[in-house]
């Protein structure tokens, strides 16, 4: 690809991101926060990381046959309810890693 | 210990699942040909795991401009949650910090500092946390990318490091549920975005998240500040 092409397109895709990142941390001086707005914030990662973390598991390589990838999908349920119990990164990364390996490799 | 050190040890094992992606984006930048400088600037400037993927593979077909940038923004318009999120963190914070606060936004280092929340007891110490995991992962991003883009993909296939992005999703999104209605604004997030899985531009995520976020501004609408 040409550089003006390239540049540009990186460029503006720099321009289109820092400014979403920046937008409501630009103007915090200006935004009060009542104690619903913070309220409804505390939700934020309920409402996004599990949109994420499903099309991991059940459309892995785009495998749409959910029942493909069940290892993976075996791996995240085991390892989610270890986690829920402990509430430790460690255990949900070494648990979930550890059971796929065995379940893939074995 | 000061909170920006426990911000990067508290990133530390996330990172395992962000090496491979890292070593995937530079090696798919060395096989499109762009230069060390190229990847440098593209990697610095946008720095957005998988609008970078996008906007590389469009790049590659030579679409129009248009279409690489609208793709790339809008699969980061999630970012704009994280920004309200951390905003009341940097109500005195000069606008030098606030860019830099900024510039280090990511799931990771978002979702790492809501879940270690309770356990930062003022705004200062949750802000140099902030900033100690959002370094951590802004670094580990821009090594693993050139290590990747210089010697491949050498993560080993067996080991599904992968796998440990959605397994730290969930370690961290845990920790987050602080009642059903919590629970119940996940299972909506992830149900839509199995649903929505087949629309193009990871736009069946940006509509999860934004279905399942109009779902709690309902429950704190309907039930005030209280936790159930």
């Amino acid at each position: 690809m040409n550089d003006q092409y390239f540049y540009t397109c990186v460029i503006l895709l720099a321009i289109g991101t820092y400014s979403i990142r920046f937008s409501f941390v630009g103007f915090s001086k200006k935004i009060s926060l009542n104690d619903k707005f913070k309220k409804i914030l505390s939700y934020i990662p309920a409402a996004v990381l599990p949109a994420m973390i499903t099309p991991m598991v059940f459309f892995h390589k785009g495998e749409v046959a959910f029942l493909a990838g069940k290892e993976r999908f075996v791996a995240l349920v085991f390892a989610s309810v270890l986690c829920f119990f402990w509430r430790n990164m460690l255990v949900s990364l070494a648990s979930g890693l550890g059971l796929l390996y065995f379940l893939t490799q074995m | 210990m000061h909170p920006f050190v426990r911000g990067m040890i508290a990133m530390c094992p996330i990172l395992l699942g962000v090496i491979p992606f890292g070593l995937v984006m530079g090696a798919a930048c060395s096989t499109q040909n762009l230069s060390l400088v190229e990847l440098l600037s593209f990697n610095l400037l946008v720095f957005a795991g998988a609008s970078q993927f996008v906007a590389l593979e469009l790049m590659s077909q030579k679409a129009a401009i248009v279409v690489v940038v609208l793709s790339g923004v809008v699969i980061n318009l999630r970012m704009l949650l994280y920004s309200a999120g951390i905003s009341p963190l940097l109500k005195k914070a000069s606008f030098f910090k606030r860019m830099l606060a900024a510039y280090g936004i990511t799931d990771q280092a978002y979702a790492v500092l809501m879940a270690n929340e309770s356990k930062l007891k003022s705004t200062e110490v949750s802000l140099g946390f902030y900033a100690g995991a959002a370094f951590a992962m802004a670094a580990c991003w821009q090594i693993v990318v050139v290590l990747g883009y210089v010697f491949g993909n050498f993560a080993p296939a067996s080991l599904n490091l992968d796998f440990a992005i959605p397994l730290s999703f969930v370690a961290l999104v845990l920790p987050s549920m602080k009642s059903r209605s919590y629970y119940l604004v996940g299972l909506c997030s992830a149900f839509f975005s199995v649903l929505l899985h087949g629309l193009p531009y990871s736009l069946g995520l940006l509509f999860s998240a934004f279905i399942a976020l109009a779902l709690a501004v309902v429950f704190v609408m309907k039930k005030g500040l209280e936790n159930e």
